[in-house]
């Protein structure tokens, strides 16, 4: 029992707030989100209740204050302990959950530059963190200051492309002032920065499934957008190919999709099949990817 | 374990080293944790796959040109955003014709069934892919630097340890071939994995006889790293995350268990090594599931159950109760019971029996009850126990130790005496009432002229011994051997004609008594009736010859009842004669005949 204690003592001290408890803490946070979110969108999906993400919302933020808070105190450990990057990625993941869950549209978004660039910087305060995030973490990365692992990498090239679907989501497609070219312009940005990252980590690498999904997601909320609004033409004469764009999307997944005897293969097809119905393809388990 | 100063100054560094290398392997496993990644929220629209389709599907373009699709043929040359309500619907329509026909010409209509996957707005993803070279390191490799620290810290207070012909060199091969193959939760196996490591080499250097052969040696220790590593896995898992003092208890239990395992198992691989690691098995499955049990009893459950197996197996109570299961397992794996329940329905049982009483046999008895209990279950597994996994069947051997606690704990006496039992002699009687059941099981089912309608003919017998020695309002003068040896001779003597529990009419009392009541209260009052020389008497009778005339009296009772029938006679022959047997058995002599005769002549 001596020895016990001892051992015990010794753990105290070593772990007591240890940034990396914290950490862990924070991803608990955030994964106790994300299943409020899902538990939500089941429900309203199956026609229980109307959606309403506020609960949500509330436990991203308080996952977001937890994280901020050893960010803000142990950033030198995290680093040390090449836990910096994994932390950082984690809070742009929050902030897209947190401007994600807010329905608004936005005001402003397709102007244009003095040089008749669009302008991208983001007007209110959690879309200018989530992108000032994206930005500062792809700066540490060229300064090798922090280190991400293959999820991390993906997951933070694979903001950037929530980052434009976001501004896609806010766009009054109503609006005779709408710039169809400008939201043509954030939907290729999207599709580029999803095919940067597929091509990062490995095809049996499972988040080839969460890029494949997002990616479907992105063309078939677009189309319908647009089909609603203006049209898809536009889109069309801009170059986009719906059979090419789904196969760029979800040929990097092809480990993952199958007609066989395991359910969730046949789930993950089936999911995929349903949002590129609404780009207008019909994917079978035979369907060839270049 | 040795209690030696070094040996304490070496487990402390050992643990601390273990601690240390366990830092690093949380930081890992934080950085590699998978972390669930939500879905985006996206509308799909059918209308607008429509529009899709019929733009640019070259399928879409063959059917315009059809004369019965000349509609599609004038909206696919119209801007979409100029469609009609009614086109959209048309096109969307025709869309979805077509895309059944493409399903079925691939020869997937409409996918089968997808009815276990729950449809999650998320997709959990770790860190790497699992054929992903990212430094990944298996349990032994994150703690084969530590671990080789501590094994040599040993090998240098034990010279010459260190090699294959010797049992500890073999020890530790076996236990690093075991937990190279133990797949440990992240962060878990730090915990555990010293300990193990200390208690085989403790076991093997207090018993090397323990390490014999190669393959025992792997097997065995293989068994016991596997199951604690799946008790590490299941309650150890996140424990940086724990508060200090579950972190603390479940630590602590485990390392306990880990020593009770090594120790337990020992003198059964030393006697017979098949029993317990199984006959061309490759793990040891006795001794997995004899520890997952223990582990589950004292690390799962609500928090009340855990007090109670803490109770339980405290002091020596785990390595008793472990030995004990390995011993009666490895002869009787049956004992396991249907999904491995029944040994640890049985060890809930007992404890939740004994919880109820405050005497003081009863809080160290836990661990020798269940031993005996096993012990006995051994001999007639499918009379004793049965029942469904989600329900299985109360041994009869608990409910027999449940009829007997409840009438021999002091608050079954009522009034200013009571017996102060010992746990062992608790023990011994609970032997001899678990022998009677063996023999006759009938002596825990309801017999409908015995007893009230929650009795049993073993409660009976026990309360009508009980009811006997309160009767004589001599208590104090009866020790607890003769209350113990009264309680055996009347469990035995109603084993030998079930009459001896069924009333007799009592003149003096106005009511009726067992005929076991009766004979023993005979006795009492024959040998105490005269108080002025009852105490005379009493000295000199001393409780030796008191028991023995117990004995006596009861066995000739059962006998002579079971020839003759329970008759008045014999009791009032027993109360009148009983100081003159009493005598005789103070002069040297056995009255048996004496008795024997007198009961006959009176029946």
């Amino acid at each position: 029992m001596i020895r016990n204690r001892m051992l015990i003592a010794v753990l105290a001290l070593v772990l007591a707030g240890c940034s990396t408890i914290q950490l862990r803490q924070a991803q608990d946070s955030y994964a106790d989100a994300v299943q409020i979110e899902s538990r939500i969108r089941n429900a309203s999906d199956s026609g229980d209740s109307f959606m309403d993400l506020t609960a949500a919302q509330i436990s991203y933020k308080k996952a977001l204050a937890d994280l901020d808070k050893v960010l803000a105190e142990k950033s030198g450990d995290l680093r040390a302990n090449k836990l910096l990057g994994t932390a950082r990625v984690m809070r742009a993941l929050i902030l897209w959950r947190i401007t994600a869950l807010d329905f608004h549209e936005l005001s402003g978004i397709c102007q244009k530059g003095a040089g008749g660039e669009v302008v991208d910087e983001p007007k209110d305060e959690m879309r200018k963190q989530w992108y000032g995030d994206l930005r500062s973490i792809g700066s540490d990365l060229d300064d090798k200051k922090i280190f991400l692992g293959t999820r991390d990498l993906t997951v933070y090239e694979a903001l950037y492309a929530l980052y434009a679907f976001d501004i896609l989501k806010r766009i009054n497609y109503k609006s005779t002032k709408l710039d169809v070219q400008c939201s043509i312009d954030w939907f290729n940005q999207s599709m580029s920065h999803f095919q940067k990252a597929a091509a990062i980590p490995g095809p049996d690498h499972d988040i080839q499934k969460w890029l494949a999904l997002s990616n479907l997601t992105v063309q078939a909320d677009y189309s319908a957008r647009l089909s609603e609004s203006v049209g898809i033409d536009q889109l069309l004469h801009a170059g986009y190919n719906p059979k090419a764009s789904v196969l760029k999307a979800v040929c990097p997944a092809q480990d993952f999709w199958d007609d066989g005897e395991d359910e969730k293969d046949r789930a993950f097809l089936k999911q995929l099949r349903e949002k590129a119905k609404g780009v207008g393809v019909v994917l079978t388990p035979e369907t060839a990817c270049p | 374990m040795p209690g030696s100063v070094s040996t304490v100054i070496f487990a402390i560094k050992a643990g601390i080293r273990l601690y240390q290398a366990g830092e690093q392997v949380l930081v890992q496993n934080t950085a590699d944790r998978a972390l669930p990644l939500p879905l985006p929220i996206g509308e799909v629209s059918d209308e607008a796959g429509a529009q899709m389709w019929l733009k640019t599907n070259s399928d879409a373009k063959k059917l315009s040109e059809r004369d019965d699709f000349s509609r599609l043929k004038a909206l696919r040359s119209t801007d979409t955003g100029n469609w009609s309500k009614d086109d959209k619907e048309y096109v969307t329509t025709v869309y979805s014709g077509w895309q059944n026909d493409k399903s079925r010409e691939a020869g997937y209509v409409t996918g089968k069934s997808v009815t276990t996957v729950e449809a999650a707005a998320y997709i959990e993803i770790s860190q790497w892919s699992k054929t992903e070279d990212t430094g990944h390191t298996t349990a032994l490799q994150r703690i084969a630097g530590t671990l080789v620290n501590i094994a040599v810290d040993y090998f240098i207070q034990t010279p010459g340890a260190l090699n294959l012909d010797r049992p500890e060199g073999r020890a530790l091969k076996g236990f690093l071939e075991a937990i190279d193959n133990t797949d440990f939760a992240g962060g878990a196996v730090e915990s555990i994995a010293g300990d193990v490591l200390l208690a085989v080499l403790d076991a093997v250097k207090w018993e090397p006889d323990l390490i014999g052969k190669g393959e025992t040696t792997q097997k065995f220790v293989k068994g016991i790293a596997a199951s604690l590593g799946e008790s590490t896995n299941k309650f150890l898992d996140n424990i940086h995350l724990l508060p200090d003092d579950e972190r603390e208890r479940r630590t602590a239990w485990l390392q306990m268990l880990a020593h009770a395992m090594v120790s337990g198992a020992a003198n059964v691989v030393l006697t017979d090594p098949e029993k317990i690691l199984g006959a061309g098995k490759e793990e040891a499955p006795v001794i997995k599931e004899v520890g997952g049990t223990m582990a589950d009893l004292l690390l799962g459950g609500d928090d009340a159950q855990r007090l109670q197996f803490e109770a339980l197996f405290s002091g020596e109570g785990l390595n008793e109760v472990v030995k004990a299961s390995l011993k009666a397992v490895s002869e009787n794996p049956a004992i396991l019971g249907v999904n491995n329940r029944g040994l640890r329905q049985l060890i809930v049982d007992v404890s939740g029996e004994l919880a109820q009483y405050d005497d003081l046999f009863a809080r160290d008895m836990g661990p020798e009850l269940i031993r005996l209990i096993l012990e006995k279950t051994g001999a007639d597994l499918p009379l004793l126990v049965g029942g469904s996994a989600d329900n299985p069947k109360k041994n009869l051997l608990v409910l027999a130790a449940s009829d007997l606690l409840a009438n021999i704990s002091e608050k079954s006496w009522t009034g200013g005496w009571h017996p102060t039992l010992t746990r062992d002699q608790v023990l011994d009687v609970a032997e001899d009432v678990f022998d009677e059941v063996l023999d006759n099981p009938y002596w825990l089912r309801k017999i409908q002229s015995v007893g009230g309608p929650d009795d049993t003919p073993l409660s009976v017998a026990i309360e009508a011994v009980v009811t006997s020695l309160k009767n004589t309002g001599k208590g104090d003068r009866l020790s607890s051997e003769t209350v113990i040896a009264a309680i055996k001779a009347g469990v035995d003597a109603a084993a030998m004609d079930l009459a001896l529990l069924k009333k007799v009419p009592d003149a003096a009392a106005g009511d009726a008594r067992t005929a076991l009541t009766a004979a023993l209260d005979a006795v009492f009052d024959g040998i105490f009736a005269d108080s002025s020389t009852a105490a005379t008497r009493w000295r000199q009778a001393g409780n030796a010859a008191l028991q023995a005339t117990v004995e006596l009296v009861l066995d000739e009772f059962a006998g002579v009842a079971a020839q003759q029938g329970v008759k008045s006679a014999q009791i009032t022959r027993i109360q009148t004669d009983v100081r003159q047997w009493v005598d005789a058995i103070l002069a040297g002599a056995d009255p048996e005949q004496l008795i024997h005769d007198a009961l006959l002549d009176a029946a």
